[in-house]
């Protein structure tokens, strides 16, 4: 996703008013970025906390661990972080399940042939054989990367999580080597997790040198139309068509929303 | 006289500060007249501690404990070997001297208390005992159980239960590295042994961690006794060690799970699920194998074995491909700028 600019307040009317690149799309609502606050926040909250037990040996770690109190104060608030996680998975699915029951659900991050498309052709234009980037929908193949490699990770990590929180339990109720499983999928899945998100997630939502140095969308949930242009061709087309057909019905009044689609309550969306 | 009194040159004012020179003078002058018993020591020495102040040390005490030749001297129960003064007098290690002493855990003790054969002083080198074996580098294994045995359990009768001892039963003969260790092996220096309750545990775990892994980490020594060598690593890998090193107050060291004297047989279910119940409730036989410090090989721990396998090489692959997209972008995005730059009709780059 894109960059900042709280852009122009909506000006003019009709296709002029949709077509100025300053006005802004609403993309994430407020569930949406409540769930993505709380993933993130917890996740980087796990991290800091989790990490000095895989690098034990070092100073740092020691240092880090006796910063948040002691080894039995960091253990407390690296559970009480993946309680949150694990608070802000059920939240996103339960919001997804209100969304299916209203009948708003759409499946936008259901990644497709397109996606495949879309890839070679991104990487065809990394290499300089083709002049423009693919015409991305709603969300990338890349976004959709993250958004199911959270799914994932989430499953992974509060499971292994509650196998390691309760060792004893854990054995009485599966053999031994589930929690061997739980010991090292956790620390390793934590791993590829934060490298993830600090080098791939990072770059693609702040550090690209199109958005460089941060992009806001995370907090505001919006995006000018000439980001969206940008990042999200195919979705700025066929939003212009749909404005397009439905312009001659209703001659649109002063100020209607450039807002335009429907705030967009699909699936997902909360950026991992 | 338990109270050890100050020492320094300050101490032997009628010696000039040369305690031990005045002493090996004094010995060697004296040495033709006979050894040990036969004649009392110089009176410089025999005086030379009461000289300084409140020195505990009476007027001529050294006659007192056999020595002939003094009769002027002291009360008869006075046994001026107790009186580690004079032992400092050539023994002058640091950790003799009265500050560092205090810390230690025999505080109340002296010299003899532990090295128990000596009548006469100054004693010559050809008349130490066999006890000097007790910390002679060169005694054997045997001999220096042996020692340590007369020597630390006439006191300590609790901690060396004559029945019970699984990890330090003198076993005469044998090559240094089968034989278990004495009390010296794991307790360190007795002259530098500190009262557990005088470290903090995670400290205390630390060092006792430290004192196991010594020999327990010994290849050679190990495989004489026929134990494994690579436990030390696995237990530094495992969620005790790691937290230990981290300063976990509730972390185990080994012998808060294995015992010290009378270590468990925690291959005994029963003995081990009650073990790990001390802190895990429902600790099951089962539990009780997690911790049981195999290494995660392919023959000791397969499904470890193979989850760090497939572990590492998704993290591997899957950070590769994401690298790889992202110093494309990188390298792409570098050109469509520079490109802009050179040519402003040009700009953006991307479509």
């Amino acid at each position: 996703m894109s960059s900042s600019a709280h852009g122009g307040a909506p000006t003019g009317q009709g296709r002029a008013a949709a077509l100025d690149p300053k006005r802004e799309v609403q993309r994430f609502d407020l569930h949406q970025r409540l769930q993505h606050g709380l993933m993130a926040s917890s996740f980087i909250t796990l991290v800091v906390t989790g990490w000095p037990l895989t690098t034990h040996g070092i100073g740092s770690s020691q240092s880090l661990v006796e910063l948040f109190g002691g080894m039995e104060a960091t253990a407390l608030i690296h559970r009480v972080a993946g309680v949150c996680m694990a608070v802000a998975a059920i939240y996103h699915v339960a919001y997804l399940g209100y969304l299916a029951r209203a009948r708003r659900l759409r499946f936008s991050m259901l990644p497709g042939p397109k996606d495949a498309a879309d890839l070679v052709g991104n990487l065809m234009y990394f290499l300089g054989r083709q002049k423009h980037r693919p015409k991305f929908p709603r969300y990338t193949y890349f976004e959709k990367f993250d958004y199911w490699a959270v799914f994932w990770g989430v499953a992974i990590m509060v499971g292994s999580g509650l196998l390691r929180w309760y060792p004893d339990a854990t054995t009485s109720i599966f053999p031994p080597f589930v929690y061997e499983i739980g010991l090292h999928a956790h620390a390793d899945e934590a791993l590829l997790a934060s490298l993830a998100i600090f080098v791939w997630h990072f770059y693609n939502v702040h550090l690209r040198p199109q958005i460089f140095p941060m992009s806001w969308v995370f907090i505001t949930g919006r995006m000018t139309v000439e980001e969206l242009k940008e990042e999200h061709g195919a979705e700025y087309d066929e939003m212009m068509s749909e404005l397009e057909r439905s312009r001659p019905k209703t001659p649109a009044p002063a100020g209607v929303p450039a807002e335009a689609p429907p705030a967009p309550e699909d699936a997902g969306g909360a950026k991992p | 006289m338990r109270v050890l009194p100050p020492t320094g040159p300050g101490f032997f004012p009628l010696l000039g500060g040369k305690p031990r020179a005045t002493l090996i003078l004094t010995t060697l002058l004296l040495a033709p007249f006979g050894t040990g018993h036969a004649s009392g020591p110089a009176s410089a020495p025999t005086t030379a501690p009461t000289a300084g102040k409140a020195g505990p040390l009476p007027d001529g005490a050294l006659a007192a404990d056999g020595f002939t030749g003094s009769e002027k001297i002291a009360p008869p129960d006075a046994d001026p070997l107790r009186d580690a003064r004079w032992c400092r007098l050539c023994h002058d290690d640091d950790h003799f001297e009265s500050s560092a002493w205090r810390t230690t855990a025999h505080t109340e003790q002296v010299c003899r208390d532990c090295h128990s054969g000596y009548h006469f002083n100054p004693h010559l080198p050809a008349e130490l005992g066999p006890e000097a074996a007790t910390t002679n580098e060169g005694a054997t294994p045997a001999k220096r159980r042996a020692a340590a045995w007369a020597t630390c359990q006439p006191c300590h009768k609790d901690a060396v239960p004559e029945e019970g001892i699984r990890h330090g039963l003198p076993e005469p003969g044998k090559p240094a590295a089968e034989n278990p260790p004495t009390c010296r092996d794991c307790h360190g220096d007795p002259h530098e042994v500190l009262l557990s309750k005088s470290l903090p545990p995670v400290e205390r775990r630390r060092k006792m961690n430290d004192r196991c892994v010594a020999c327990h980490g010994d290849a050679e020594r190990m495989k004489a006794a026929g134990l494994d060598d690579h436990v030390p690593a696995a237990y530094g890998h495992s969620v005790h060690g790691r937290k230990l090193d981290l300063g976990g107050e509730r972390a185990p060291g080994c012998v808060d799970c294995h015992g010290s004297h009378e270590t468990k047989d925690l291959k005994d279910p029963e003995v081990g699920r009650a073990t790990c119940g001390e802190c895990h409730e429902h600790a099951t036989p089962d539990f009780v194998t997690l911790g049981d410090h195999r290494p995660f090989t392919l023959e000791a721990r397969p499904v470890s074995f193979f989850t760090l396998k497939f572990f590492g090489w998704l993290t591997f692959l899957t950070i590769f491909a994401l690298s790889m997209h992202v110093l494309l972008d990188v390298y792409r995005s570098v050109r469509v700028i520079m490109a802009a730059n050179r040519n402003d009709d040009t700009p953006g780059g991307h479509a």
